[in-house]
């Protein structure tokens, strides 16, 4: 972990309000923790105890007992008495699978795909995440942290230091593979992308993520980096010469039936390239839960970019294998 | 693609004679060395560096001021020249009105080289309006794999239709023949070429066809050892053995803007290439034919001040060929 990273990772744990009291299962049960936890003033007419997790509601470890929340958040403590009952219900930050949601991993739960990167649970409602094998090129650390529960609603942020560099050098070279011409001056870049997530649940067990995000970058030394012009890569690469680029977006994910799932999103990419101001990009996928720790997803992306000649849309199959831990 | 000037200028309402010119601009790389170039290191222009190409490019047109200009290696949507539209912009800068443009190579990625998306061709630029403009896709090497032949060129010929004022329409033919392959497949392209302008000939119509053929003529003194070769180009020295007779079926049927003789006399005032601007001209590898009549003596090879009246090196790697062509009624 680079020093920056981990100032940055301190300074989150640090300045968290409820960092001492996280509302986090522990790991033992965190397969099965539910969204909402269940609290004394709880009046909610659903016939389940409570409602689970998508990704969880199958399987023996379903009907295990949630675990009882041991402290209430301040946060949640401090608001006055409800008028809603339904509304004011306190919120678990956690849950079992990593996701575009303000959720995090429970405390020391890990979780790894072939695609998504491997997440952890770190406690104090933080999640670190990053991309092991691609780290060798480009080194990253993203850190996730659910700030707020309430009334059914969690807000987190995500903060992703990366430093690209060393794979745009790999990716500019002559011949084949030469995605940047080898003549480039590929500068220092640190890039940090920061987003919001505003989680809320919707109809049963269904829950709407309202995302925004922020990409800076910085760069040192002489540059005649130019943008890599393809849907999909422009978007997110952007940042890294016009130095800030934006998203905003929504995801909605819930249980289909009581083994799979379904997950739907759309963004918005804004961007200072020249002619190229934004990309729209949309996927769906469904998975399967074959157990606590191992799900399977697959679905289908649809990415639409401005580009400096026009513009392109590509139509991508996708597909997961991932594990928890 | 058709294209028109963004400003149209006028156009005389009577034509006597048209000069015809062909120039292969080199994507307005001017003399940089790129990456696959003898010594070559370059891979992409800026903005500002096409754009000041340009304007060399437009100033030896304007200087020449010709009706009708068939433009080889042009490109309009490609990273390499910073997306700049260089049809466009010729046509918006020189005294042209109306354009017509086929790609040759064309992907949204080229993950080779820092290529990225490209889109580079033929066009046929005109003071006249061009009614109609077709491509017709020549045949691809045999000897390039099937990833490489999916990238790579795809070379044609633009045929077009020039609408001249009280006179017969000309038909245009602009081809940029395979430079690399080492199979038979230039010849084949000279061959289609043959053919196109013979069939419009042969239906009593009247046709101008040029462009880089990538061949030397007949009575070439030299074709091989050129003193631009160099070991360390991505692609092997140009050696024209056994091309002397490529073009023997063209001389034979069309009037070409130099007359063989004259060359036979002597190449060099007619070299249009040199892949190094301090060796100067070596070769010729631009042409213009046609069924009419050039005017005697009109051809040129516009080279430098002496020659044309500009210095062409600086410009591009070729020099661009023109004559006066006798308009017919």
């Amino acid at each position: 972990m680079s020093g920056s990273v981990a100032m940055l990772f301190q300074a989150l744990v640090l300045l968290s309000p409820e960092a001492p009291l996280e509302v986090s299962a522990p790991p033992a049960a965190a397969a099965v923790e539910p969204l909402v936890t269940e609290s004394p003033v709880d009046e909610s007419p659903v016939d389940e105890p409570a409602p689970a997790p998508p990704v969880d509601g199958a399987g023996p470890e379903a009907e295990v007992p949630p675990p009882a929340q041991e402290v209430v958040p301040p946060l949640l403590a401090e608001v006055p008495e409800p008028v809603d009952t339904e509304v004011a219900r306190p919120v678990a930050l956690t849950a079992p699978w990593s996701s575009s949601t303000a959720y995090v991993l429970p405390q020391g739960r890990l979780e790894v795909g072939v695609f998504q990167p491997l997440c952890y649970g770190l406690g104090h409602n933080l999640e670190l995440s990053t991309r092991p094998l691609l780290d060798l090129l480009m080194p990253s650390l993203a850190v996730k942290k659910a700030w707020l529960g309430f009334g059914g609603a969690v807000v987190a942020t995500r903060h992703n230091l990366m430093y690209p560099t060393g794979l745009l050098l790999a990716l500019s070279r002559e011949g084949t593979g030469g995605i940047i011409a080898h003549d480039t001056r590929v500068p220092h870049i640190l890039a940090l992308n920061n987003e919001v997530y505003l989680t809320l649940p919707v109809a049963r067990r269904h829950r709407l993520t309202a995302k925004v995000g922020l990409m800076l970058a910085m760069s040192v030394g002489r540059s005649t980096l130019t943008t890599i012009d393809l849907p999909l890569v422009l978007p997110r690469t952007a940042a890294y010469t016009e130095h800030v680029s934006g998203a905003f977006g929504f995801d909605l994910e819930g249980p289909l039936g009581r083994s799979f799932t379904y997950g739907f999103d759309l963004d918005l990419f804004m961007m200072n390239s020249g002619t190229s101001t934004f990309a729209v990009e949309s996927s769906g996928v469904v998975g399967f839960v074959v157990s606590a720790d191992f799900r399977v997803q697959a679905g289908v992306k649809v990415a639409y970019s401005e580009l400096p000649f026009g513009s392109l849309t590509w139509v991508l199959p996708q597909a997961d294998l991932i594990w928890a831990f | 693609m058709l294209y028109r000037a963004a400003a149209p200028k006028p156009a005389p309402t009577a034509v006597t004679e048209l000069l015809v010119m062909t120039y292969n601009i080199e994507f307005a790389g001017a003399r940089l060395r790129f990456f696959y170039e003898c010594n070559g290191d370059r891979g992409l222009m800026t903005e500002d560096e096409v754009h000041r190409h340009l304007e060399g490019l437009a100033a030896k047109i304007n200087q020449v001021d010709p009706d009708i200009l068939l433009l080889q290696e042009a490109d309009v949507e490609a990273k390499r020249s910073a997306y700049v539209d260089e049809v466009q912009w010729l046509l918006d800068h020189t005294s042209f009105n109306y354009g017509a443009y086929a790609s040759q190579w064309k992907a949204d990625f080229v993950p080779s080289d820092g290529l990225g998306r490209i889109d580079s061709g033929n066009a046929i630029l005109s003071r006249y309006p061009i009614d109609h403009a077709e491509r017709l896709a020549l045949a691809l090497s045999k000897e390039d794999g099937a990833a490489t032949r999916y990238f790579y060129l795809k070379r044609n010929i633009l045929r077009a239709r020039v609408e001249l004022p009280e006179a017969a329409d000309l038909w245009l033919a602009n081809m940029h023949a395979e430079a690399f392959s080492k199979d038979d497949i230039r010849v084949e392209h000279i061959r289609t070429f043959g053919s196109v302008m013979t069939e419009l000939a042969d239906q009593g119509y009247w046709v101008v066809g040029g462009g880089d053929f990538n061949t030397v003529p007949p009575a070439s003194t030299q074709v091989a050892g050129f003193a631009d070769d160099c070991s360390d180009a991505r692609f092997e020295n140009d050696d024209y053995t056994g091309e002397e007779h490529y073009l023997d079926a063209l001389y034979a049927s069309f009037q070409e803007a130099i007359p063989l003789g004259d060359y036979a006399d002597d190449n060099t005032p007619y070299f249009s290439f040199t892949g190094d601007a301090a060796v100067g001209w070596n070769r010729r590898l631009d042409y213009l034919f046609t069924s009419g009549t050039f005017d005697p003596g009109s051809g040129l090879v516009h080279q430098s001040e002496a020659r044309g009246g500009f210095d062409t090196l600086p410009l591009s790697d070729h020099a661009p060929v023109s004559a006066r062509l006798t308009v017919q009624r």
